[in-house]
C-alpha cells in the first residue's frame, strides 16, 4: 500500500482544503454509535476498510453570521457538498498509492433502514459521521448531538474516506466540550422546535441527557425535505376539489420543494442552524457573536449573557 | 515531444487512468446513427477519451447507496479531468469542446440517448476493448471506469486500437451469468469471437443500472393509472419507494450508474480484480462452482444465475408500487 502514513494523509486532506481531520480505527466507532443505532455499520457492510479518515470543514462566519435563512442554507450546502468532494480526492490520492477507499457518503441514506432524521441537526452529517469524529478525536457530542470542536464548535460539515490501510487512530481526544444545560443549555433555549433537552435531574451529566428530538428538529432543518413533499403530494391528492388541489400544485410549496431537491441539494438537510450559531463552544465564537447581523438575537451571543 | 505526448503526461497528473486518440473524422464515417461528432461539434479532428476508475472500496462495500453515491462522485472526476483537459488545450490555441459524459438527449434517436457512445469511441482509441455485454474493458481496470471525451481541432495522432479483445466471451460468461434482469448474452455459437455476439438488451439492463430511474418510475406510474380499483393515495405516497425517488432526484443516487453485479465478477483489470475479489464482501458473488458452461450442438452456453438472493430485490423496483398497492404490475417487455 506505498507505505502511507497518518502524516501523509493528514498533510494532503489539508492541501485538499479540509479544516480538519482525524482517524479512526473502524471498531472504536461502532463502540461509540452504539453499533446497533447505525445502518451502515462500517464493521458489517466492509469489514476489510478498517480505518476511516474523518475530514471536517468550517462554516465561515460570514456564512455562520449571515441574517439571511435562506443564503445560510444554501451556502451550508455548498460546503457540505465541498468536504464530500474533498474526501474523493482524498480516496483517489489512496487508491493512486496502492491501496483500496471509499468515500463515506455525508447525507445519504438507505430508507429500508434509516431516513433523513439521522442528519439531524442541521445537516452536519449522518449519524455514523459524528460518531466517527468523536472516535477520530475531533470533538466531543453536544448536548443535542451534534459534534463539537474545539476549533469551530459545531459549526462544521463532516466526510470520510474508508480505507484498508492501518493507520493510527487518533491520540488526543478533547475531554467534555459541551457545557451542558445548568451551565449552558443556549441551543435548548433557541431551538424554535423544542427538539432539545429543556429540563434534567439536577447535577446529570450532558452524557446522560443528550438527546433531540429528530421529528421536530427537521421541521426546521429540512423544511422543504423529503417529509415535506410527501405530506404535499398527500395533502394534494387528498383534496376535495380539483380546484384545490391546481391550488397546492401552485402553491410557493410546490416551488420551495422542486428548488431543494434539485437545486440545495445537500442544502435540502441545512435549513436551521439556530443551535450553531448560539454554542460558545470554539475558538471561532468570539469573533461570530460580534458579527452585526447577529446583535438583535434574543439570546445573547456573548460568552456572558444569561440564558433566558 | 508531441503535443499528443505532452498531453498525456499532464491528464496522468491530474488523474486519467489511461487515455487515447480516435480520429473525429474517421468515426464519424463508421457511426450508424446520430451518435456521431457532428451532432456536437463539426469540423472537429480529434476525440480524445479518457478513463477514470470507480473506487475499489466502493465497489467492495455492501450498501448499495454508498455505492450509488460513489459512482456520481466519479462523475464529477471526469468533469474536472474533462475540464482541465478543455482548458490546457484551449492555452494551445485549439478549441476544446466537452462532450457531456452523464446527459441523455431525446433529439438523438427515437430513444434518449448520449449525444456519442463513448464505448465505441474509446475501442477505436485503444484504450480498451468492448466486452460481452458491451462494457467498456481497459486493461488495468476491466468495465470499472467511467470515460470523458473532448473534441478538438487539433490534429494528434490517433492511437492504435488494442490488437486482441480482452474480453474472453463465452469462455469466461461471468456478467451474463450474474446479471440481475437477464439482459447479457447466455449463448454464442461455438468458435466465433466475442466480437460477433456481444451484446445487451438494454431495456432489461436499464431496471437495474437505473433501479430508482425513470425507467422504474414510469413502470410504476403506469401500473398505478391501469389499476382496476379504488387506490389508497395515502399508501401510494407515503411509502418507501417515493423517499428512494426524493433521494436519487436529489443526489442522483440510484438513479442511473446503480447496478454493478456485470463488474463485480469481471476477471480482467490488472491493477483491481484481485484486491476486490479477495475482499469478503464479495465472495458470494459467484461461489466456486456457480459458473456452468455447456457446450453441445454447436452452441455455447452458460446457465444464468443472477445476484445473491439477498441483492435480487433491489433490481425489481419497478414493481414496487404496484406490490404495495396490490395491483397488477407492468410486464417487463
Amino acid at each position: 500500500m506505498g507505505g502511507i502514513t497518518n502524516i501523509d494523509l493528514e498533510k494532503q486532506a489539508i492541501d485538499l482544503g479540509a479544516d480538519l481531520v482525524g482517524f479512526a480505527d473502524v471498531s472504536s466507532i461502532y463502540l461509540e454509535s452504539g453499533g446497533d443505532k447505525v445502518w451502515d455499520d462500517p464493521i458489517r457492510l466492509a469489514p476489510h476498510l478498517q480505518s476511516m479518515i474523518v475530514l471536517a470543514i468550517r462554516l465561515p462566519l460570514g456564512v455562520a453570521g449571515a441574517g439571511d435563512e435562506k443564503a445560510m442554507q444554501n451556502a451550508s450546502g455548498i460546503f457540505a457538498a465541498r468536504i464530500e468532494a474533498i474526501a474523493r480526492r482524498l480516496a483517489y490520492y489512496i487508491e493512486r498509492e496502492g491501496a483500496m477507499a471509499l468515500v463515506v457518503p455525508g447525507l445519504i441514506t438507505d430508507y429500508q433502514y434509516s431516513n433523513t432524521l439521522e442528519f439531524t441537526p442541521a445537516g452536519q452529517g449522518s449519524r455514523l459521521l459524528r460518531a466517527a469524529g468523536v472516535a477520530a478525536g475531533l470533538g466531543t457530542m453536544g448536548l443535542n448531538n451534534m459534534l463539537l470542536t474545539p476549533e469551530f464548535g459545531p459549526r462544521i460539515f463532516l466526510g470520510a474516506v474508508m480505507t484498508d490501510i492501518p493507520l493510527d487512530s487518533s491520540k488526543n481526544k478533547p475531554v467534555e466540550l459541551c457545557l451542558g444545560l445548568e451551565e449552558c443549555g443556549r441551543c435548548a433555549t433557541v431551538c424554535p422546535a423544542q427538539a432539545i433537552p429543556l429540563n434534567n435531574p439536577e447535577g446529570a451529566s450532558v452524557a446522560e441527557i443528550r438527546n433531540l428530538d429528530e421529528a421536530a428538529c427537521a421541521t426546521y432543518s429540512q423544511p422543504f425535505g423529503v417529509e415535506r413533499f410527501v405530506e404535499h403530494l398527500k395533502t394534494i391528492f387528498g383534496s376535495e376539489s380539483s380546484s384545490d388541489r391546481r391550488q397546492l400544485i401552485r402553491s410557493q410549496m410546490t416551488a420551495e420543494l422542486w428548488q431543494n431537491v434539485t437545486v440545495l441539494r445537500h442544502g435540502a438537510m441545512t435549513g436551521c442552524q439556530k443551535c450553531w450559531l448560539v454554542c460558545p463552544v470554539g475558538e471561532d465564537f468570539d469573533k461570530l457573536a460580534d458579527s452585526p447581523h447577529r446583535q438583535n438575537d434574543q439570546v445573547g451571543l456573548s460568552k456572558s449573557s444569561p440564558v433566558i | 515531444m508531441t503535443m499528443r505526448d505532452e498531453l498525456f503526461a499532464y491528464a496522468e497528473e491530474i488523474g486519467a487512468d489511461t487515455i487515447g486518440v480516435c480520429s473525429a473524422e474517421e468515426f464519424e464515417a463508421q457511426v450508424p446513427n446520430r451518435q456521431k461528432p457532428s451532432t456536437t461539434a463539426n469540423n472537429m479532428k480529434s476525440m480524445i477519451i479518457f478513463a477514470r476508475h470507480m473506487l475499489g472500496g466502493a465497489l467492495t462495500h455492501s450498501s448499495l447507496p454508498y455505492q450509488a453515491r460513489n459512482s456520481h462522485l466519479v462523475a464529477f472526476e471526469i468533469d474536472e479531468i474533462t475540464d482541465k483537459i478543455s482548458r490546457w488545450l484551449e492555452d494551445r490555441d485549439a478549441v476544446a469542446v466537452p462532450v457531456p459524459n452523464e446527459a441523455v438527449f431525446t433529439d438523438i434517436d427515437e430513444k434518449p440517448m448520449g449525444s456519442l457512445d463513448f464505448k465505441w469511441v474509446a475501442e477505436a482509441a485503444g484504450i480498451g476493448t468492448v466486452g460481452l455485454d458491451l462494457n467498456l474493458l481497459t486493461p488495468d481496470h476491466g468495465p470499472r471506469v467511467y470515460l470523458g471525451v473532448i473534441m478538438t481541432d487539433a490534429y494528434m495522432e490517433p492511437t492504435e486500437p488494442l490488437d486482441r479483445d480482452l474480453c474472453p466471451g463465452m469462455s469466461c460468461g461471468r456478467c451474463a451469468v450474474i446479471c440481475p434482469t437477464q439482459a447479457v448474452p447466455t449463448e454464442a455459437p461455438l468458435g466465433e469471437g466475442v466480437r460477433d455476439y456481444r451484446d445487451l438488451k438494454k431495456k432489461s439492463c436499464a431496471f437495474g443500472a437505473t433501479r430508482i430511474g425513470a425507467r422504474s418510475l414510469i413502470m410504476n406510474l403506469r401500473a398505478v393509472s391501469a389499476a382496476t380499483h379504488d387506490i389508497d393515495t395515502d399508501a401510494a405516497i407515503d411509502n418507501l419507494y417515493l423517499r428512494d425517488l426524493w433521494q436519487s432526484l436529489n443526489s442522483k443516487a440510484g438513479a442511473f450508474a446503480s447496478c454493478f453485479e456485470c463488474w463485480y465478477v469481471c476477471p480482467i483489470g490488472k491493477k483491481d480484480f484481485k484486491p476486490m475479489y479477495g475482499a469478503p464482501t464479495r465472495k458470494n458473488d459467484l461461489p466456486r462452482g456457480s459458473v456452468v458452461h455447456t457446450k453441445e450442438n454447436d452452441v455455447h452456453r452458460v446457465t444464468h444465475r443472477g445476484p445473491p438472493e439477498e441483492r435480487q430485490h433491489e433490481y425489481e423496483r419497478d414493481s414496487e408500487l404496484a406490490s404495495i398497492l396490490d395491483i397488477d404490475a407492468v410486464q417487463r417487455k
